[in-house]
């Protein structure tokens, strides 16, 4: 019978389904407002270096744009720093590390400062702290084929949240008047980077949590100039997110 | 609320298996084929594999949702001599919300699985002989607002196995027998807490489901045939067979599970079919307790509430267009009879006389291309749909269509 069923709904009379932006969002809404702090760490880490400096390089640094710099004016720098090149079995070892910083929320606490200073009323509705984060680690590099490389890395990142808001702010039914949260979690990180042409690649990693069992992934198609790609963390609030990044090596 | 005794559903590591979305299987065997990284003979050579998709879901019971499903291995083999190979094994997997469920769970359940398998091998005249051992964590949980670690089925597993390659009469037979040890932290079951209660009794009746498993299996090959046959037995160290009378009984849960499942690939100019399908038959001593309520005194039993009969199809056709281009489409299609299980109407009355039964697939198609020699991306769109005389559904959907959208892609597989 559920055959028959099966086959009535696939004729396309049951076929229903809503898209309900309204609840979704709420519900987005209510999983940032409860876990500030899991969304914030979220975008820090898409500030890490992700990919291993390319053959024939001593180093790497990097700035990672979107979605970090943009929308969240969270600027980061990173570098990596070839230890030793790949030989005679050995691999690619290299340390790599990076810091980050939220800008509006230093320009906010500045202006509420300069406010208090000159006696003008420009602390309102303002918010004071400041979000910054750092990561470090070291990655290997094994050549499984002319064309291919395989990465094994262990991270560790941290994320020093402390903001208050002069007046709390509403989202999807609750309200936040302070965010204090401190993170730091290793990782291990599983990667493989692809040749795909002229200093062109295609690198996939996915990352582990050691403390929250925390997954990540990331795809980046790296050029020579620029990284783009998307990194997924599937239990997050926001779970995908499109990546641009700039690079220089050396 | 809702006592019921015994096994909560079916056991969850058996669904595990399943729990895999089944249109990533359909399509992570790719037409188009990437290069292996084994590509040259090395005394050591590294493996690594990564499988990835990210769709959204719109079921027609609930919000749409991402789904996705992410995992990497990470390996090497030794060819210690000509004869003699290890292989080491890595897998971490997650597998996210998803849509095309085994029957009786949530869209919303996730699991993170950690693996580690080691394999060496010896060549003999005769064939190939290859053991086998390996040890399985897997976490559980059925939303984001629970912790990881603490949920019903999470499990771990240490076992091996034994396994003779034997090539005769243009066909590779490969018999084989695993036996696995399965430890089930946090399985409880309601009723056994609210007997034992008082008594820190969640904790005290963690591992009802602890187990052991042993599995025969003989696979046969001959190109373009596979065919193997696969049985089973699992039997419960702690869980015993409740009672009509709402009382455990000294016997032990015993579960069974033959399989008999086929597959053929063919081929013919840019065309290839690949039609799969499997048979199973479940039978188990245990039977089913369902309270309506906690003062309940006429409870519901199911004799042998667990047994049933599953057949499985599916058929996946691509036609190559380029190179490097191809377009698919493929169906799956499952459906499960439970012998002895009434089905219950939606105010939860069971409806004795008849026989739960549900019918659950996917169907769909898309793009596929190789974005490298060892990346094969896949963009495709899934109708999904079961359907059941089950319509008791205020916790697990049993009736509902679904439309996914995803990217799907491997490399190296």
């Amino acid at each position: 019978m559920s055959l028959a069923l099966f086959l009535l709904s696939l004729s396309g009379a049951p076929l229903k389904a809503d898209l309900n932006w309204t609840t979704k969002g709420a519900a987005i809404g209510l999983e940032i407002a409860t876990n500030p702090g899991g969304f914030l760490y979220d975008i820090h880490q898409l500030n890490e270096t992700v990919v291993p400096t390319r053959p024939g390089r001593r180093a790497t640094f990097s700035v990672q744009m979107l979605p970090t710099f943009l929308p969240f004016t969270m600027a980061g720098f990173s570098g990596r720093f070839n230890i030793t090149k790949e030989h005679g079995g050995w691999p690619q070892i290299e340390v790599f590390g990076g810091m980050d910083r939220m800008l509006a929320l230093d320009y906010l606490s500045g202006r509420k400062v300069l406010g208090l200073i000159n006696g003008a009323d420009i602390e309102d509705n303002s918010v004071t702290g400041l979000i910054k984060g750092r990561h470090y680690g070291i990655s290997t590099a094994w050549s499984a084929h002319p064309k291919a490389r395989v990465q094994l890395a262990y991270e560790i990142s941290a994320l020093e949240v402390g903001a208050n808001f002069s007046e709390p702010f509403a989202i999807a039914g609750s309200s936040i008047s302070s965010i204090a949260v401190n993170i730091e979690e290793q990782f291990i990180l599983v990667g493989a980077e692809l040749f795909r042409g002229d200093r062109h690649y295609l690198f996939t990693q996915m990352g582990y949590g050691l403390q929250s069992s925390k997954i990540m992934a990331r795809i980046v198609f790296s050029g020579r100039a620029w990284d783009w790609g998307f990194t997924v963390f599937p239990e997050g609030a926001l779970v995908i997110y499109p990546t641009l990044g700039f690079k220089f090596g050396l | 609320m809702n006592m019921n005794s015994s096994a909560f559903q079916v056991p969850g590591f058996k669904q595990g298996r399943f729990f895999v979305v089944l249109f990533l299987c359909l399509t992570w065997n790719s037409e188009l084929g990437t290069r292996n990284l084994f590509a040259e003979v090395q005394t050591v050579m590294p493996y690594y594999k990564f499988t990835f998709s990210e769709g959204l879901s719109i079921p027609s019971k609930g919000d749409f949702f991402a789904n996705h499903e992410v995992g990497s291995q990470v390996g090497s083999l030794w060819n210690i001599t000509d004869k003699a190979h290890l292989f080491g094994l890595y897998d971490l997997t997650y597998e996210g919300p998803g849509l095309m469920r085994s029957e009786g769970r949530l869209f919303s359940e996730r699991a993170i699985r950690h693996s580690f398998m080691t394999e060496p091998s010896y060549d003999f005249s005769l064939g190939t002989l290859r053991l086998k051992g390996f040890l399985i964590d897997e976490k559980r949980r059925s939303g984001t607002n629970e912790i990881w670690g603490q949920g019903l089925y999470d499990y771990s597993a240490v076992g091996g196995s034994i396994g003779f390659d034997r090539k005769f009469l243009g066909f590779t037979f490969f018999p084989s027998i695993r036996y696995t040890n399965m430890e089930f932290p946090n399985f409880t079951d309601l009723l056994r807490e609210f007997q034992t209660s008082g008594q820190s009794s969640e904790i005290a009746a963690g591992g009802l489901m602890d187990q052991t498993a042993l599995a025969y299996t003989l696979s046969v090959t001959k190109r373009p045939f596979n065919v193997a046959v696969s049985l089973t037995n699992q039997e419960y160290k702690n869980e015993k067979v409740v009672t009509s009378a709402g009382t455990y009984s000294d016997e032990p849960q015993v579960d069974s599970i033959a399989e008999i499942r086929g597959e053929w690939e063919g081929s013919l100019w840019r065309f290839s079919l690949v039609p799969a399908g499997a048979i199973r038959f479940k039978r188990s001593n245990q039977n089913y307790l369902y309270y309506e309520s906690v003062g309940d005194t006429s409870p519901d039993f199911i004799a042998q509430n667990f047994n049933y009969n599953e057949l499985n199809m599916g058929a996946k056709l691509f036609m190559r267009l380029t190179k490097t281009k191809a377009i698919f489409g493929a169906m799956d299609l499952t459906d499960r009879l439970y012998t002895s299980r009434p089905p219950r109407n939606s105010s939860g009355v069971y409806q004795y006389g008849e026989q739960q039964n549900t019918t659950w697939g996917s169907t769909g198609g898309g793009l596929q291309w190789k974005v490298t020699d060892y990346s094969t991306w896949n963009l495709a769109y899934y109708i999904i749909t079961s359907a059941s005389n089950m319509k008791y559904e205020s916790f697990v959907p049993y009736n509902y269509t679904g439309h996914i959208f995803g990217l799907w892609f491997t490399v190296t597989p």
